[in-house]
């Protein structure tokens, strides 16, 4: 039963006043002098006010006590008790007073509780942010490195795209060459058409030139066998005539032995016969003479016969030469129609890699473009990974001055003792 | 001054003189004896008479060839007799201050002299050695 304080001493009031009155009602019917009532009375008045006193003042500074303890407790960072009174009757306010401090332990174990967990979990947190703001820099370092290398990368590909474009300008006027030679290759595969169409033509006529030769030949030929024949006729005339000398050189001979038997007398038939001897020598040597030259005009006739003959296997040959030539016309003209054909192709071709090294010239002056702006961006990008791991460098400071706050507040908070169970708990 | 009518067998040159020869003829067909002796080529037609072909170069023991194209027919006093030569030369008049005449011991038996004309040696026939020879091998016996 709940009775406050200022009711309790009312009642102990009521309590020592009822004593009075009760004891001089009770002491006259005590067989003791009378003077001594009053003295007894106010002895017993007194000696009930002070039990009573006692009896409330202990009560009362017990708590008191109780409540100092527990409040030393809480100042000395004891948070492991609770404020336990001891049970009376009639519970006051001391009851309300060490509930309240309970209450104010139970919030402050929590809240030390909380703090110690939360600076804990910031250490770790801080610990762990320091440790990736070191990674993070480290990797900014890297990231910067990788950077300067882009960077470097960038111009050297600027430089590259440069050259490129150079080699490709020049291959675009290459291929404008090529083109123009392809060009002037379709006219000269269009004239050495022509050409061939025009030797070809000449070969027919030399073909034709060259039956007209043989056809020639062939007749001079049957003209020269005649003409043999002929010398050989007048070889065998000049064979008889030769008989016809000598048998006359020998009827000379005869006659000029007859006339030599015949003496004196036949010594006119002696110069006759002589005269006679030296015309048929005079016509042998002349027969001989013509024999020879019929035998040089023979040997002649026969290398020109020879001649002839290898004039036409000559001819021959050549005839063969000019089909071999008209033929080889007709493949040049084949040939020279399909280099045309191929060189026409080479244009239209060498005029579309001209148009496409025209696009590849625009493509790798807008790559350079890009490249000149990437170079840009890596440069901006590199101020600002220099300045990210700037901060990175200051987070990672802060992060660990945040540790060292958290481990400072981690001891604040340690001389605050919540008892086994919660600090293992917390722990 | 004599009268010579040279005449050549292989590369020699011999003579007769000409009072000695009837009539030079050639290409006659030569008609061969049945077991004559091999100097004796055969026989001749000549103006209706049988006149015997002395093979001259086989006598002279030149070697064989195409010998005897020209016949010499001796007159009577030798005859009726043909020599067989390779060729016949026109007629010489020589004088006889330039023979050389040969014994008869000499080496070549049916010569009888040697004429040194214009640088060129002429060997005159002796033709009675060369019908003494005949006759020895037409009759190798000598008559018996």
């Amino acid at each position: 039963m709940r009775v406050e304080i200022s009711y309790k001493f009312v009642v102990g009031f009521i309590f020592v006043v009822a004593s009075v009155v009760l004891l001089n009602l009770l002491v006259p019917r005590l067989a003791i002098p009378e003077w001594s009532y009053q003295w007894i009375t106010i002895v017993g008045a007194l000696l009930v006010g002070l039990i009573f006193g006692w009896l409330f003042s202990k009560a009362f500074t017990a708590n008191i006590k109780i409540l100092t303890e527990g409040t030393a407790r809480v100042s000395d960072g004891d948070l492991s008790r609770k404020v336990r009174l001891r049970k009376g009757l009639f519970s006051d306010e001391t009851e309300d007073l060490a509930n309240s401090l309970n209450l104010v332990v139970d919030s402050l174990r929590n809240l030390v509780g909380q703090i110690r967990t939360s600076s804990v979990n910031v250490n770790e947190s801080s610990l762990a942010l320091a440790t990736t703001t070191e990674e993070m820099t480290a990797t900014a370092h890297e990231v910067a490195g990788s950077i300067e290398q882009i960077s470097q990368g960038a111009e050297t590909q600027a430089e590259m795209v440069e050259r490129a474009s150079k080699v490709i300008r020049e291959m675009a006027e290459q291929i404008d060459l090529v083109a123009a030679s392809a060009g002037n290759l379709s006219l000269s595969a269009e004239e050495t058409t022509l050409s061939a169409r025009q030797g070809e033509g000449m070969t027919v006529t030399a073909l034709e030139n060259l039956k007209q030769v043989l056809s020639q030949i062939e007749e001079n030929g049957i003209l020269i066998m005649s003409f043999n024949e002929q010398v050989q006729k007048i070889g065998t005339i000049i064979d008889v005539i030769t008989s016809i000398a000598q048998k006359t050189n020998l009827l000379a001979l005869n006659a000029t032995i007859e006339a030599a038997r015949a003496g004196e007398y036949g010594h006119g038939f002696a110069v006759v016969a002589e005269e006679v001897s030296k015309l048929a020598d005079s016509t042998s040597l002349s027969a001989g003479e013509i024999t020879r030259l019929i035998e040089g005009t023979r040997e002649q006739s026969l290398k020109v016969q020879q001649s002839m003959a290898e004039s036409v296997k000559a001819i021959d040959a050549g005839r063969q030469a000019v089909d071999i030539t008209g033929s080889a016309f007709k493949t040049i003209i084949d040939k020279a129609e399909a280099a045309q054909v191929k060189s026409v192709s080479i244009r239209d071709l060498t005029e579309k890699q001209s148009l496409g090294a025209q696009a590849i010239v625009n493509a790798i002056e807008e790559i350079a473009r890009v490249a000149e702006d990437n170079a840009a961006a890596t440069e901006e990008v590199s101020a600002a990974t220099e300045q990210q791991t700037a901060s990175m460098e200051e987070m990672t400071f802060a992060s660990q001055r945040l540790s060292r706050l958290a481990d400072e507040l981690l001891t604040s908070v340690s001389r605050f003792n919540l008892g086994i169970s919660q600090d293992k708990g917390q722990a | 001054m004599i009268q010579l009518l040279p005449f050549k067998i292989g590369f020699e040159t011999y003579a007769l003189e000409l009072p000695d020869i009837q009539e030079v003829v050639e290409n006659r067909p030569i008609h061969a004896f049945p077991g004559a002796p091999v100097e004796i080529l055969g026989a001749i037609g000549f103006h209706g008479r049988i006149v015997p072909v002395v093979n001259l170069p086989r006598l002279l023991d030149f070697p064989e060839g195409n010998h005897g194209q020209r016949l010499i027919v001796l007159t009577n006093g030798y005859g009726p007799m043909a020599l067989a030569t390779d060729q016949v030369r026109p007629i010489l008049n020589v004088e006889m201050t330039h023979a050389i005449r040969m014994g008869q011991a000499s080496e070549r038996p049916y010569i009888k002299d040697i004429i040194n004309w214009q640088g060129e040696t002429i060997s005159l026939f002796d033709l009675e050695q060369l019908q003494g020879a005949l006759e020895r091998v037409c009759d190798p016996q000598g008559g018996r």
